[in-house]
């Protein structure tokens, strides 16, 4: 209902983000970044809440339920509009983005094989993260 | 229709007024910062009216609608910048903000939900065959739409040709439709708390808390 309407307006607000980013001078992968924080920040910090509450499985679908929404639907979205206008799309990662994809998998099926979860393998994917963030800005 | 705190409505209003006023004022740093500030704050208040209605539909198909809901943002914005400028920048930023995203929830939140969880409970537990699942489906859209392009062979370059575009966009719906329909439907208990553990509902708690 009144999601719409803010849908709307975040489009419309997106030429100044963009402009933002511009004037930063910040690296191009940098803006994907941004964007995927913004939308993701307020499911991050209820998932964050619920593992605070003992409440894992919430955390896990809301935090991977957000992975597989933000990829099996934003491709075939971006998908039809680039054939509709004709705009070329570049959708094959780098070296460097497939290792971090691949080991990020790998782990993921590892540390949340066994159904039991401690501190260890929570650092373990943060370690991750910030070789993620970091290799982003320092390519 | 439920009461909702006054910044959801707030937030949105101003960021039209700054809207305005960066039609009017043009590109100038403090206007930008303001503009960013309500972006921010509207994603916030679009996903609380996401989660309102998230509550009204109950667990599963809750945290389906938040995803869906946080999905509709993130495919408007990379739209309307593929759409508003021609740059050869624009042409890998779905794939940018899409590896960012799987990024950010399977190392970034599952990370820091499994340190904060592990720090306050020692111990956490939940059901094996819903997150396999997950990753399962994750592994299989990640690869077929991010990685295959760069070894096609009909176009040189990261790039799919427009058969193979709607041959993964059709995948990746597939899967992704799969995942929905046995999480919600099928398999429903796989992505419940697993027996043992108290059932609170995030989403339920909110409600029930008093209105500000």
């Amino acid at each position: 209902m009144s999601l719409v309407a803010v849908v709307g307006l975040a489009k419309a607000l997106t030429p100044t983000l963009d402009a933002a980013v511009d004037w930063l001078k910040a690296p191009k992968a940098v803006v994907g970044i941004v964007i995927a924080m913004l939308v993701l920040l307020p499911e991050g910090m209820a998932a964050v809440k619920a593992a605070r509450a003992n409440q894992l499985q919430t955390s896990l679908n809301l935090a991977l339920g957000s992975a597989l929404a933000s990829i099996g639907l934003t491709i075939p979205a971006v998908a039809a509009v680039s054939i509709v206008i004709g705009q070329r799309l570049e959708l094959g990662l780098g070296f460097k983005e497939e290792i971090l994809l691949a080991l990020t998998l790998f782990l993921g099926v590892v540390t949340l094989g066994t159904g039991r979860t401690t501190v260890l393998q929570g650092i373990v994917h943060l370690v991750m993260f910030a070789a993620f963030l970091f290799l982003a800005i320092v390519p | 229709m439920m009461r909702l705190p006054w910044w959801t409505w707030a937030w949105p209003l101003l960021a039209w007024l700054v809207l305005a006023a960066t039609m009017f004022l043009g590109d100038h740093g403090l206007v930008s910062a303001l503009a960013g500030i309500s972006l921010i704050a509207t994603v916030f208040a679009a996903v609380h009216h996401a989660e309102v209605v998230a509550h009204r539909v109950g667990e599963p198909f809750g945290t389906l609608v938040l995803a869906i809901a946080v999905t509709i943002i993130e495919v408007a914005l990379i739209v309307s910048i593929m759409v508003g400028t021609a740059t050869p920048d624009v042409v890998g930023l779905a794939r940018d903000t899409v590896f960012a995203a799987v990024m950010i929830a399977c190392n970034g939140v599952v990370g820091l939900c499994l340190l904060v969880g592990g720090a306050h409970h020692r111990e956490q537990g939940f059901q094996v065959e819903g997150a396999s699942a997950a990753l399962a489906v994750l592994g299989a859209l990640t690869v077929l739409s991010l990685v295959m392009p760069n070894f096609t062979l009909s176009t040189p370059g990261p790039i799919f040709n427009t058969a193979q575009l709607v041959f993964a966009g059709a995948v990746s719906l597939v899967l992704y439709g799969s995942f929905v329909f046995v999480q919600t439907i099928r398999h429903r208990d796989y992505f419940l708390p697993p027996p043992g553990t108290v059932e609170v509902d995030h989403l339920a708690r909110r409600r029930s808390a008093p209105r500000c």
